[in-house]
């Protein structure tokens, strides 16, 4: 119970400091930029807390509209799957399939290379590795939810399938997805951390996390302290997220 | 049936995906790579060497050309070359994920001190992502590949395993004949390898045919910071040089990897416990 609590003034704690870290950080075109090593900032001369900080409330500028995008497109994707349509189950699974079979990085790394300048390979690349399997996830929890006996009570009482939707499938589905949101968070920080640390996005106005840690590591011994500080963070809100899912599945 | 069906399915939406994805490319495909990649050819001998020159349809449902654009190899050599190191890696991480998976399982089902070291220590492995794990490791740990890498990659499987997988056994305790067998005085390790994973390992078979996967594919991140020269290492290079025969071959055994494999963990799972349909 402490350790969740701690979990979220984390990220409470986080989404400030990150905030006023935006605010703060002017656009700085980092290779206008003397080169340069002191402890604490990046090559670039930059403060590096100051800028992790900003570059963390970048992440969640992004993220929000894909976590966003993601829950109602999957949502509508799996009550179309989880229906009663033999053939539009199999084709649907096919298409989840397909998308399971991909791999995410490649589709990230092919279309930062054949669309340079596209400011939404990231946005894409994201939604393509975490819709198939949120999409499992509210179809194997829509199909457990309508074979219930409290589902099949409701009906075989006369109720319409508004009612039992409103009154049973939708809170049941409201606390599911509260209990898997940590997990999709965290999944969706380490998507977008990671396709920019591979360097196949355009180069962004602001600075973003993983093109931090990329420094971070090319500088781990002249400089470990741009990883250590862009890193931490990144582990730290990591650690929320786990802490954050496991007492919500409890 | 159903499942070969969807396997013949899937594997040709992705040959579609992967032998006309060239045209997704901004204005002629041909030119677009002249200009923009590594490529040293001339338009019109590109054009021939990746069936630019013949209709789109037939180009799409014909077999792709076996010579990568850049380094003067045939494609499926790079692929047999790089799957067979990827192999390597996979079979190093598995060797030591799956020891270390069932150690941490076994340590938090025995509960009390341990128990709370192994909850610890899961979450702090699962808390450090692949690209801060992997430069550290190759700066501080005096090991060499292919050990390194193969570590970096159980560090990520072992947490994300032993969670998964602590859930579901979670959710077969109450049911299992564990509070019995204790009763009648059996070792622990008796007790949980017996009466608690193997009834659960049916479950287990089919997420690890995934993952078998995802480890067979490559992993681009921990492959292209160990230098290891992998799938998943030969595919990002391809998609970065655009050298598309290499890109879709790559992407065809992959994909074709990732359904036979989800397909085998399927079948052991039903060879194990026949109840699960």
């Amino acid at each position: 119970m402490r350790l969740r609590t701690l979990a979220r003034r984390h990220l409470i704690l986080l989404a400030v400091l990150s905030a006023l870290a935006r605010i703060r950080v002017d656009r700085i075109e980092a290779h206008h930029l003397e080169r340069s090593l002191k402890p604490g900032y990046d090559t670039f001369g930059r403060s590096c807390l100051e800028l992790t900080f900003a570059a963390i409330a970048n992440t969640w500028i992004t993220l929000i509209p894909i976590l966003m995008i993601t829950l109602v497109f999957s949502f509508a994707v799996a009550l179309m799957v989880s229906g009663n349509h033999p053939r539009m189950r199999f084709l649907s699974r096919s298409t989840l399939d397909l998308f399971s079979a991909l791999p995410g990085f490649m589709i990230a790394l092919a279309l930062g290379a054949a669309f340079p300048d596209f400011r939404f390979t990231v946005v894409l690349a994201t939604l393509i590795m975490v819709l198939p399997s949120t999409i499992r996830y509210f179809e194997s929890f829509l199909l457990k939810a309508r074979s219930e006996e409290f589902v099949h009570a409701s009906h075989s009482l006369g109720a319409n399938p508004v009612h039992v939707w409103v009154h049973h499938l939708f809170p049941a589905l409201r606390d599911s997805t509260l209990s898997i949101l940590p997990f999709i968070l965290a999944r969706l920080v380490l998507i977008e951390t990671s396709i920019s640390f591979l360097g196949v996005t355009p180069a962004p106005e602001h600075e973003t996390w993983g093109r931090l840690i990329a420094q971070g590591k090319d500088y781990l011994i002249e400089a470990p302290w741009i990883l250590a500080l862009s890193g931490l963070p990144l582990c730290l809100l990591m650690a929320s997220f786990h802490l954050l899912s496991r007492d919500e599945q409890n | 049936m159903k499942g070969l069906l969807r396997i013949l399915l899937v594997f040709s939406l992705v040959w579609i995906i992967a032998r006309s994805a060239v045209f997704l490319l901004p204005g002629d495909p041909a030119e677009f790579l002249v200009h923009e990649s590594l490529v040293q050819l001339d338009t019109p001998e590109l054009r021939e060497k990746m069936d630019l020159d013949r209709p789109a349809l037939e180009r799409i449902f014909s077999l792709p050309r076996n010579r990568s654009l850049i380094r003067n190899e045939k494609a499926s050599q790079l692929l047999i070359r790089a799957w067979s190191r990827t192999l390597v890696l996979a079979a190093l991480a598995l060797l030591i994920a799956l020891p270390a998976t069932f150690i941490f399982l076994f340590l938090r089902f025995q509960g009390g001190l341990r128990g709370r070291f192994s909850e610890a220590s899961t979450l702090i492995l699962a808390s450090v992502p692949l690209l801060i794990a992997g430069p550290i490791l190759l700066r501080y740990v005096p090991l060499s590949n292919p050990l390194l890498p193969a570590l970096t990659l159980s560090l990520y499987l072992v947490p994300f395993w032993s969670r998964t997988l602590s859930r579901k056994l979670d959710a077969r305790l109450p049911m299992s004949s564990v509070e019995g067998s204790r009763a009648l005085g059996f070792p622990e390790l008796n007790i949980f390898t017996r009466d608690l994973i193997a009834p659960a390992l049916g479950g287990f078979l089919a997420f690890f045919g995934s993952q078998l996967g995802y480890l067979l594919n490559g992993s681009i991140l921990v492959e292209t910071a160990f230098q290891w020269n992998g799938v998943g290492s030969l595919l990002g290079e391809a998609v970065l040089s655009r050298d598309f025969p290499v890109i879709e071959m790559t992407l065809i055994t992959s994909a074709l990897n990732t359904l036979i494999t989800q397909q085998v963990g399927y079948a052991l799972q039903t060879w194990w416990d026949p109840r699960i349909t």
